[in-house]
């Protein structure tokens, strides 16, 4: 497989008036979504249930047609498109909506990652399989769920993609786990960088990993900015989303 | 698990105070070289962007100097800079909310300095006793920690 150079673009991603509407839907799920993310950056993305994190992840990821808009990855459109393919990797928040992983057993993903994935390093593959105590033998439906979460995930690490998209992936992780998970990702990234989209509940757990955050509501970005900068108004991210996404006649408290 | 960081401040500006802390306490002496970029990324469990931001900072300060190939090292003036600065600061970061607390809950002068003279004493003392001891100690806890943070990843 030829490597494809998409050094055209110093973007990673980037979105002009991106719509998304579901069918027989009356809002739109994603609603005039302009964003850049340059290569290299691993960029958090928060927003509450239905804000529109995975419908712009799976747009992407080219699993969906967007309704109106232009989507690139890597300086293309990621629909149908054979070059993009291979350089995004998508990992799941269940295994359920996974059938891949949920079918296959570990020891056959991690062939088929071979195969799919030019930048696949079966090495680190195995490293993180044996690290997560993942059993080679069953797919992803016969394991406990943290084990099932760490598959999806090493083999998203092992893709070595271009772009790299978590959403809500290590659902089901426990702490430790959650902790072996970002020091893997780091040290992983840290000798190849390269451009991480990570959807997240988590905020104040994960926050350490971002250098740029998104906040997104009702299908629209509220806010896109480095990470440090946004602390320096004195709050953290997560208080930050909370007030930014709070409805009328919620309240919180911490 | 990771070193607790107040989420409320830009995590690089810690990092920087992090390091600016070990050459304060003596944990990172003169010409000796602080940790590697990656080791803090691991040690901290934070991004890379984040912890060059505040090793950048160090360096235009002028607390850590380049040595090419090899890192960064603690300069030579950089204990005394750091000192110089913490003392400008003392004021405004100690003795200002001390007083302002103590008006607010009506204590007056004379215990105020009543408490801080016992304090002193004490102060002194330990620092007398345990200082080095805890220096030590400590150095040898943090080469622990980041050796086996680098044992983990192999």
């Amino acid at each position: 497989m030829t490597d494809m150079n998409h050094t055209d673009t110093d973007y990673a991603i980037e979105c002009t008036d991106v719509r998304l509407r579901y069918p027989h839907q009356h809002t739109e799920a994603l609603a005039g979504i302009n964003l850049a993310i340059p290569q290299g950056v691993i960029c958090g993305l928060f927003g509450r249930n239905g804000a529109g994190k995975t419908s712009l992840m799976a747009l992407l990821a080219g699993l969906r047609r967007p309704s109106g808009g232009s989507v690139r990855v890597l300086g293309e459109s990621p629909w149908e498109n054979a070059r993009v393919a291979p350089q995004v990797a998508y990992v799941f928040p269940k295994s359920k909506s996974d059938a891949t992983i949920n079918s296959i057993r570990a020891r056959d993903l991690l062939k088929m990652g071979a195969l799919l994935r030019p930048h696949w390093d079966a090495g680190l593959a195995e490293h993180l399989l044996k690290r997560f105590d993942v059993p080679l033998k069953k797919p992803g439906s016969k394991m406990s769920q943290g084990q099932a979460a760490a598959l999806r995930c090493a083999i998203g690490l092992a893709s070595r993609a271009p772009l790299t998209i978590f959403d809500e992936a290590y659902l089901g992780m426990d702490a430790v786990y959650r902790k072996i998970f970002i020091d893997e990702l780091l040290t992983d990234y840290l000798r190849y960088p390269r451009t991480i989209l990570f959807s997240t509940h988590y905020i104040a757990e994960m926050e350490r990993l971002f250098s740029e955050a998104i906040i997104i509501d009702a299908g629209q970005i509220l806010i896109h900015d480095d990470a440090d900068t946004l602390r320096e108004q004195g709050k953290t991210l997560q208080d930050l989303f909370i007030n930014l996404t709070l409805k009328e006649g919620e309240s919180y408290d911490n | 698990m990771l070193p607790a960081l107040d989420t409320t401040r830009p995590i690089f500006l810690q990092i920087k105070e992090a390091i600016e802390g070990d050459i304060l306490g003596g944990l990172l002496t003169p010409d000796e070289q602080i940790p590697s970029n990656s080791q803090l990324v691991s040690f901290f469990g934070v991004n890379p962007v984040t912890v060059h931001r505040g090793v950048s900072l160090l360096f235009e300060e002028g607390i850590v100097y380049k040595k090419r190939g090899l890192g960064m090292f603690v300069s030579p003036k950089a204990p005394a800079l750091l000192r110089k600065r913490e003392r400008d600061n003392f004021e405004r970061d100690f003795v200002v909310p001390l007083a302002r607390q103590a008006t607010l809950l009506g204590i007056d002068r004379d215990t105020l300095h009543t408490c801080i003279d016992k304090r002193w004493a004490e102060a002194e003392r330990n620092a007398g006793r345990n200082a080095e001891q805890n220096v030590e100690q400590n150095a040898k806890q943090d080469a622990e920690q980041i050796k086996k943070e680098k044992n983990g990843h192999d």
